[in-house]
This record gives structure tokens, C-alpha cells and sequence, in this order.
């Protein structure tokens, strides 16, 4: 039996995983298990046939036949779901006696983008970040009788409005309320008819724009204007999306592969629908606003999302507007150690409010909890909401709006304003860098499995050299599935099997000695000890720290570690006079307050 | 004594029965949560894909829930856990392993480990709705006529493990497995339905991993 050495090796060992090199795939034991899972990191599925079509092959040949496979398409598309925080989804599913892509992967238009621009050996990464996506034709709902008579309910709609709008004359500030209302109904009937809410917020958002502008105008002004045939075009539209509907009810389209997935185009429905890549059911619902939290649910998901950040509270001196702001939470110094990054991010979405809806130039502001805050009726309580992000004039910015990195050293930290301008922030950050090669080797690896941050790094440089996105990301791939630690059988979560060339294991628990390494080993290493603490070495689960000749306890050393590492007075907080970032500053925090304690 | 195994499982294999963390945390591709069952249709997509025919066009109507009892029963099979409702509606059900759904699959498992077999007389899986790869169902007899041998039972039993569940379940697992196939005192049909069932009830089938 091939396995009775491994069986014998185990015994041996007394159950302890043996660490494989990649030369270990040479064992047809260890090579057959390292398909099959390769199999199901690179296409989903795990296929005894395909394994031993492929066993005979290098194990770079396989990779690169995986991902051939459109099942590869999937796995990025699942990943870029997955990134942007959507948990629990079914990719597909059987629809009307098809199997197809779920509904709900529609509500992330930009990781479809992503998927289908890697899969084309696109810039898949410049994708992902776009404002602008196009828009994906979800499958229809199953009833027909419901798409019909939602169908009948917005021709109803549509002809009233157009019947209130034909002929010139001066436009009724209810002429143009009722059209905007009609959106809303428009998009309830979309919903009852099984094609989408979002569907039906792009239709009107696309449609109304024309007669909202128009409207606009009319109340600066009011002006003369024939607005039947915007919404004549309205409703020709809708039309054309309801016709759509029935026809793809009856010939499903069936998309193999994640570059299949029609779009609402010309070719479908007449126009080229556009979407942002932040959709109604994927963004604005989930992540309400409300007028006392502002917007700090969608700066949370912003830094957790594209910033690996958790937000776990770090220590920072008041300063700058935050200080301004006596007797508010978020001025307080215990609620700073958040705020001072959570807050500069919902100012992007400061003009965004009930639905997501742009509210900027009106006077006013609606949240999702209905609460409206108007410049004409209480202009006190308007400007203060604006006045939350305004920055000190010494600072020379009209907005404290960014990502922030440090309070102290604000050359350290990236300033906008946009929406446009975060996702321009988000891509050149290194941080945003870093946390999607975490979450590859998580995703593709194990979430659970801890990574040496210099490996990390290292696969981080080599995603950066490469200008081909797409090649870049297939080329991290590839390092993930090749790495000793895909291919040790049976592998400990806790311990690290890769390392950035040149480097070792270390008996620093791994989880962080890469960033004590880096931020702490240039004074606490054994040769220059400073303070009498050496950061560098790992005896019987304490650092070797010294006071007066004497051994300090382990359980102050960590206390101790966690004070400084805390403190925000300079020449006390470590690293001294350098920045380390807030989350390696919080990777150590969160180390040093579970296993680090633990003599 | 397939249930006597199963409860050995149960006890060797904690992952199997243990509650799942209630935070969920990485989903599969596929929609699951690590520790938690991946649900009737993953499950019935991987013995589609890895163990019948694919010739066979009967095996697309295969319907691994039909072995928890008959129509009767047809109440229980949303508990084997999976993605019910419609859209926003829809989300993961039934997959935090629990006693009751444990006791479930248990019976889907060796329910269909015994058709399996074929009672070790006919060609197993020749029911209406599936039949097995070819190379399976060899091994399948193999293992039979191993037993009825009474020799060759390990290198049998190891084949019949490797084209069930490839290369996935550790070999101490797959060690214990090949004695206790060598060691069982039942009937063949007995002996490799227990040992089908115990590898079907294995984590590389029913646990997101």
C-alpha cells in the first residue's frame, strides 16, 4: 500500500504533520492528495478522474490546466465576492430547470467585472476599483404571470405620467414630483416581477436623468418644456426590460463561465444600462446611514473591506477637528482610537444619504432612518452635520476627508473628497496591496492558517512587479498552490511553512515575528538588547528580558509590550520616532492579548 | 453494526459531531461554512462527479435524499442542510451539524453504500435513477470477493477507499478503516456497505473543510 510509509511515518512521529517541500510532490501519495485539492482551491470541485488524467504532469503544467478550467473563472469571482465581504453565497444554482449564476452575485457588478477581465487577461485589479461597472442581466424571475402584470402596472404608470407631461407649457413643480415618484413604484414593480430591484433603480435612474435635470432647472426657473419624450423613452425602456425579461424567462441564458454573463446592452434591451459599483442591494442597503451615526457603518465596511483593518481601538492623541468637538463621543480619547480612521472615510459619503442617494447641491440631507436634515429649516443642525469633517484651516484642507494613517504625521495620510477619489486612494495604498494578498493565500489557502507576514510581503512584491494584473494574480495563485504550505498534508494552522527568500523559520511565534522583526529587531535583537529585551528570539515561550541583571516576568514583559506599543506620547511609544502601521500595530495587539500572554 | 460504527465515527472523527463556532467564518466557493455540512446538493454533486457514470443520463436525476426513507420522509430532507428561498431570501440552512441531522445523514450514507454493493450479487447502483463509474463498481466487487476470499481484504479495502474519496482522508483514518474491514464478521455485503458507508460519512463528504 502506497500510504503504509506516510501510515508508519505518522506513528513515528506520534501524529505530528511532517513539513513537505514542493520536491515531496514527487510521492504519487502526496501529489494525488495535492490535485485534488488544487482541483478544489482553482475550480471548485474536486474530480478523481481529472487527478489521475493529470498525475503524470509537473505540477506547474497542472496548475496552468486548472486554470484553463472556466471553473477557474468561478473561484476568482467567488474570491473577489468573498473579498468585498459577501458571505454565505451559492455561485449557482438551478433557475427555471437551468443551472446558472445565483441572482444575488449581481449585486457586485465590479467583481464579475474583475473575474471576467482576469479571465480575458485583462487589468483586473483597475476593474475591480472602477466607479462606473457595467451592468449584468440577472436571470429572471420564474412566475411569468408576475412579470406580466408588473409589466401592465408600469405601462399604467408610465402612460398616466406621460399623459400629465404631453405638450409644451410650464412645468408644475407636481409634474416633476410625480415622475420621481414614479420611480419608486417603478422599482417595487420590478421587484414583484422577479427582475430586480437594482434592475429597476438603473432603468429609472438612467431614464430620469434627462427629466430630472429638466426639473432642476424648471425650479430655479420655470421653464417650457415638452418632457414627452423623455418619457416616452422612459417607457420604451421599461418596455424593452420587460420584453426582456419574458424572452429570457422562455430562453434562459445559461452562461458556462463567468466571461458568458450577458450584459443589459444594446444588443438586449436597446441602451447600455450603466451601474456603480456600488449597487442598492450590494451597498446602500446593507450599510445604512442614519442621522446620529452618520455614515460610520459604511466607513467601517470601507476599512475592514479594502483596508484589512478591524478596527480594533489603537491609541492615538487628540488632535486637529476631532479635539474641536468637546463632549463628543468620537472627540473622546478612548473612542479617538477609532474614530481618528473611521471618521475621514464616511466623509466620502458625506453628500450620500437615504438609498444612496446623492444629495449634494440640494440643502439638504436624507438618512435611511427617514430623518432629514435641511439647510433652509434648521441650518444650525445641517452645518454642524457638515462641519463633522471639516478640517482646521492651519491644515490648508477645506475637509478632513482620507484615509489616516497617523494624527501626527499627516504627510503619512491620503486626502479627497469623491467617491471617485477613495477607490483612486484604495489603489494606490499599499495597505489595500497587502490585505488582497492576505485574503488570496486565506482564500485560497486556509482562512484559518496563519502566513509569515515576510512571505506575505515578498508575494505582495512580486504581485507588484508584474504590470499585467491578470498574470500578476494567476502568478500569486500559482505561488499559493505550489507553497509548502497548500502541499503539507494534514498541516498545523498555527504554523508557518513559507518564507520570503532568505528567510527562516524563526522560534518567534510566527504569527508575528515577521513584524517584530521588522519594527522591534533593530534594538531588541540578541546582540544589542535594548532595555534588556530581545524581541528576536523564543525560549520556552518568552522573550529573553533582563532588568538589573535579573529575569523579568514574562507576563510584564507583555504588559509592558502592550503599554508601549499603546502609548502615544513621543520618546515613550514604540517603535520609537517610527511609524509601524495600524494593522501590524494591531496584529501585535491582538497577539499580545490571547497566545502572547500565555507564558 | 453500521450503527456502531457510526457512532465510532462520531467519536473518532470529532469535526463530525462537534458544533460548529458561531461566528461562520470562510465560506467554500460554493456557499459553505468550515466545520458545518456542506449540504445535500454539494454532497450529491460530489457523488455525481466522482462515483456514477456520466454516460449515464439517468444519473442527472440521482437524488441522494431519496435513501432517508422514501416519501414519507420527505419532510426530513430539508434538514440535510443547503441553500433554500429565493432571492434575498435565500441563505445556507440545516448545515450546523447537529444530532439530528447527523442521524439523518447517517441514514442517507449507508443507505446508499448498501445499494453500493449490490448485495455483493448484482451490479451495484442499478437502480432507476444512477449508476456507478465503472471503475468503481469494480472495486466495489473486489472488496466483495475479498471477503468472501477471506484474503486480500487490505489491498481491497485501500483500493476501494482511494476510488471513493481519492486521496483526502489521513492515513491513520485509512489504516484504522482497512483493519476494521479486515476484522469485520459480517456478510461481504455487510462488511463493504459498512465500509463504504464509514468513508461516505467521512468529513471530505459532508464537512465543509
Amino acid at each position: 500500500m502506497r500510504f503504509s510509509l506516510l501510515v508508519i511515518l505518522t506513528l513515528i512521529t506520534g501524529g505530528l504533520s511532517v513539513p513537505a517541500a514542493a520536491d515531496d510532490l514527487r510521492d504519487p501519495w502526496v501529489k494525488g492528495r495535492w490535485i485534488e485539492q488544487a482541483g478544489e482551491a482553482l475550480t471548485g470541485r474536486v474530480d478523481f478522474a481529472a487527478r489521475d488524467q493529470l498525475m503524470e504532469h509537473s505540477p506547474d503544467d497542472i496548475v496552468s490546466w486548472f486554470m484553463e478550467q472556466p471553473g477557474f473563472g468561478d473561484q476568482v469571482l467567488s474570491f473577489y465576492l468573498r473579498f468585498l465581504g459577501f458571505r454565505g453565497f451559492e455561485l449557482r444554482r438551478r433557475i427555471n430547470g437551468v443551472e446558472t449564476y445565483s441572482p444575488e452575485i449581481y449585486a457586485h457588478p465590479d467583481a464579475i467585472a474583475a473575474a471576467r477581465a482576469l479571465m480575458q487577461d485583462g487589468p483586473t485589479l483597475d476593474v475591480f476599483l472602477r466607479m462606473d461597472q457595467p451592468f449584468f442581466r440577472p436571470p429572471p424571475g420564474r412566475n411569468e404571470a408576475a412579470i406580466l402584470r408588473s409589466r401592465d402596472g408600469a405601462r399604467q404608470l408610465l402612460d398616466e405620467a406621460l399623459a400629465r407631461s404631453s405638450g409644451a407649457g410650464k412645468m408644475s413643480r407636481s409634474d416633476c414630483n410625480a415622475l420621481r415618484n414614479s420611480a419608486g413604484q417603478l422599482v417595487t414593480l420590478f421587484r414583484q416581477g422577479g427582475i430586480g430591484e437594482d434592475t429597476g433603480r438603473a432603468v429609472a435612474a438612467y431614464a430620469l436623468e434627462p427629466v430630472d435635470r429638466l426639473c432642476r432647472a424648471a425650479q430655479q426657473k420655470p421653464a417650457k418644456a415638452d418632457m414627452a419624450p423623455l418619457v416616452r423613452a422612459y417607457r420604451d425602456l421599461v418596455e424593452a426590460v420587460f420584453a426582456r425579461a419574458q424572452a429570457d424567462r422562455r430562453t434562459p441564458p445559461q452562461p458556462a463561465s463567468v466571461t458568458e454573463i450577458p450584459l443589459y446592452d444594446r444588443d438586449a434591451v436597446g441602451v447600455d444600462l450603466p451601474s456603480s459599483r456600488l449597487t442598492f442591494s450590494g451597498f446602500w442597503d446593507k450599510f445604512q446611514n442614519s442621522s446620529t451615526n452618520h455614515n460610520r457603518l459604511r466607513a467601517q465596511y470601507i476599512l475592514n473591506t479594502w483596508f484589512c483593518d478591524d478596527l480594533t481601538p489603537v491609541d492615538v492623541p487628540v488632535t486637529g477637528s476631532s479635539a474641536d468637538h468637546e463632549g463628543l463621543h468620537a472627540a473622546d480619547a478612548a473612542c479617538q482610537s477609532c474614530h481618528f480612521r473611521l471618521d475621514p472615510i464616511g466623509g466620502f459619503f458625506r453628500d450620500y444619504g437615504k438609498d444612496g442617494l446623492n444629495f449634494a447641491g440640494t440643502g439638504t440631507i436624507r438618512f435611511d432612518d427617514n430623518d432629514v436634515f435641511s439647510e433652509q429649516r434648521d441650518p444650525q443642525q445641517y452645518h454642524a452635520y457638515y462641519d463633522t469633517w471639516r478640517d482646521s484651516p492651519e491644515s490648508g484642507r477645506e475637509w478632513n476627508v482620507g484615509y489616516v494613517r497617523s494624527v501626527t504625521d499627516t504627510s503619512l495620510n491620503d486626502y479627497g473628497d469623491s467617491l471617485d477619489d477613495l477607490f483612486g486612494i484604495i489603489s494606490a495604498a499599499p495597505e489595500f496591496r497587502s490585505c488582497l494578498v492576505r485574503r488570496m493565500a486565506a482564500w485560497f489557502i486556509d482562512e484559518h492558517q496563519v502566513f509569515d507576514g515576510g512571505w506575505l510581503q515578498d508575494l505582495q512584491a512580486e504581485f507588484d512587479r508584474e504590470a499585467n494584473q491578470s498574470a500578476a494574480f494567476r502568478k500569486i495563485v500559482r505561488r499559493l498552490v505550489l507553497s509548502r504550505t497548500f502541499i503539507t498534508p494534514f498541516r498545523s494552522a498555527e504554523q508557518c511553512y513559507d518564507f520570503a527568500p532568505g528567510g527562516a523559520a524563526s522560534a518567534v511565534p510566527c504569527r508575528v515575528s515577521h513584524i517584530l522583526e521588522a519594527s522591534c529587531g533593530s534594538c531588541h535583537n540578541s546582540a544589542r538588547a535594548a532595555g534588556g529585551l530581545d524581541l528576536t528570539t523564543w525560549v520556552d515561550g518568552r522573550f529573553p528580558h533582563q532588568r538589573g541583571g535579573l529575569p523579568v516576568d514574562p507576563q510584564e514583559t507583555m504588559a509592558s509590550m502592550r503599554e508601549r506599543l499603546n502609548a502615544t506620547q513621543p520618546g515613550y511609544a514604540m517603535p520609537l520616532f517610527s511609524h509601524i502601521s495600524t494593522q501590524d500595530k494591531v496584529a501585535l495587539l491582538q497577539w499580545l492579548e490571547t497566545s502572547g500572554s500565555v507564558p | 453494526m453500521i450503527y456502531r460504527l457510526s457512532f465510532a465515527l462520531c467519536l473518532s472523527l470529532p469535526l463530525a459531531c462537534q458544533q460548529a463556532p458561531d461566528q461562520s467564518s470562510r465560506p467554500h466557493a460554493a456557499g459553505g461554512i468550515p466545520g458545518e455540512f456542506k449540504g445535500l446538493e454539494r454532497t450529491t454533486a460530489m457523488i455525481r462527479t466522482n462515483l456514477l457514470d456520466p454516460a449515464i443520463a439517468k444519473n442527472q436525476s440521482f437524488a441522494l435524499s431519496t435513501f432517508i426513507g422514501g416519501r414519507r420522509a420527505n419532510s426530513l430532507v430539508p434538514l440535510l442542510g443547503g441553500f433554500q428561498g429565493e432571492g434575498t431570501e435565500n441563505s445556507l440552512k440545516g448545515t450546523r451539524p447537529g444530532t439530528l441531522n447527523f442521524i439523518l445523514w447517517q441514514r442517507v450514507m449507508t443507505g446508499f453504500a448498501l445499494e453500493m454493493t449490490g448485495g455483493c450479487t448484482t451490479r451495484g447502483g442499478n437502480r432507476a435513477d444512477f449508476r456507478l463509474t465503472e471503475a468503481v463498481h469494480e472495486r466495489v466487487m473486489a472488496a466483495c470477493r475479498a471477503v468472501a476470499a477471506g484474503a486480500g481484504a487490505d489491498e481491497a479495502a485501500t483500493g476501494l477507499i482511494r476510488v471513493v474519496a481519492g486521496y483526502q482522508l489521513p492515513p491513520e483514518e485509512i489504516s484504522a478503516l482497512v483493519t476494521f474491514f479486515r476484522q469485520h464478521p459480517g456478510s461481504p455485503a455487510e462488511a463493504v456497505g459498512d465500509l463504504l458507508a464509514a468513508v461516505l460519512l467521512s468529513p471530505f463528504y459532508l464537512l465543509e473543510q
